[in-house]
């Protein structure tokens, strides 16, 4: 990891060397896989997961000669992410959402068929219990419980006070325990 | 760096949610097609070009596409009238019409939304209200005890 640029060398390459996108490659490649693992746990399948990664490096190569640097370039990409994120599971609502009382079957079956998923019976059942939330608590509580970031930093990128954060996460964390409890004890 | 010992968020995890709490350094179970990130960047980088180049050829063809339409728009006119545009008036009754369906449709509108909460718990209000965007903050100051 040591030998990748720092968004300060990628940057500048971007704004004046005369091959943007090389500048834009390095960025690609520094940040292509933690910004995958953010979408695919929001969107499940890997070809969702795909579909929106693209878009979202499509819309930061437009929006970057306009980026001022007021965050910092992972928090931006990351945004972008959770929002394309966000718009994709919104178009597919109907078909990734269930409701608390309904059972897992569709995510089960979702994740049964996906030939890129060899979780065990227990992660399959966290990823059914995970797309039972809301999908901007989903986005809070993935952040925090997968990516570890602080709630500070969360808060940068969804634009949530810290102390509703909180709530959210502990809101969903009570709800996905109660999720599990009740399929692993049966 | 991350010390050894447990964070308070871990303990408070820990306490809250045993089941949880046991999976949290487990594999998420997904994977990726073999060599998925290897060519990522070689695959998407055609896509950025392409991308620019329909932008631009979309707003020459809608330029060309409006440009037009404004010419035939005017020259019908000017061959139907004669050269000569009459006003139209909309009449009072029409525009009553017109206000009366708006509040029937609002009031439908909150029929639903009555019905659609009327069975509801505090829980599944605070997760529709999530679902459909509303700023937490509110949901919290309306919520919380």
């Amino acid at each position: 990891m040591d030998d990748q640029a720092t968004d300060e060398e990628i940057l500048h390459q971007f704004h004046h060397s005369a091959k943007p996108k090389q500048a834009f490659r390095l960025l690609v490649i520094k940040y292509q896989e933690r910004l995958y693992w953010h979408i695919r746990r929001m969107v499940v399948s890997h070809d969702d997961a795909d579909d929106v990664l693209q878009e979202v490096f499509i819309r930061a190569w437009k929006a970057l000669p306009n980026f001022r640097q007021e965050s910092g370039l992972y928090t931006w990409l990351y945004r972008i992410a959770t929002n394309e994120s966000l718009t994709h599971l919104k178009k597919q609502k109907r078909h990734f959402t269930i409701g608390l009382d309904e059972d897992e079957n569709g995510v089960a079956e979702q994740l049964a068929g996906d030939p890129f998923f060899d979780g065990s019976h227990a992660e399959a059942l966290l990823h059914a219990a995970i797309q039972t939330l809301p999908a901007k608590q989903r986005v809070v509580f993935n952040m925090k419980y997968f990516d570890e970031l602080k709630y500070e930093e969360i808060a940068q990128v969804t634009g949530t006070s810290v102390g509703a954060l909180k709530a959210s996460y502990f809101h969903a964390v009570k709800k996905i325990e109660a999720f599990l409890k009740s399929r692993l004890n049966q | 760096m991350k010390d050894n010992a447990p964070s308070n968020e871990e303990r408070d995890l820990k306490g809250e949610a045993p089941l949880l709490h046991g999976l949290k350094n487990a594999a998420t179970g997904f994977r990726v097609p073999a060599n998925y990130f290897e060519n990522f960047a070689d695959q998407l980088e055609p896509k950025l070009s392409a991308d620019t180049k329909v932008i631009q050829l979309f707003r020459w063809k809608v330029a060309a596409v409006a440009a037009s339409v404004l010419v035939l728009l005017s020259v019908g006119i000017w061959m139907l009238t004669d050269g000569t545009v009459e006003s139209t008036t909309i009449n009072s009754a029409q525009l009553w019409e017109s206000e009366e369906m708006l509040f029937a449709t609002s009031d439908v509108l909150f029929d639903e939304y009555e019905f659609a909460l009327a069975d509801t718990d505090d829980e599944a209000t605070i997760d529709y209200l999530m679902g459909e965007d509303v700023a937490i903050e509110l949901i919290l100051e309306e919520f919380q005890p």
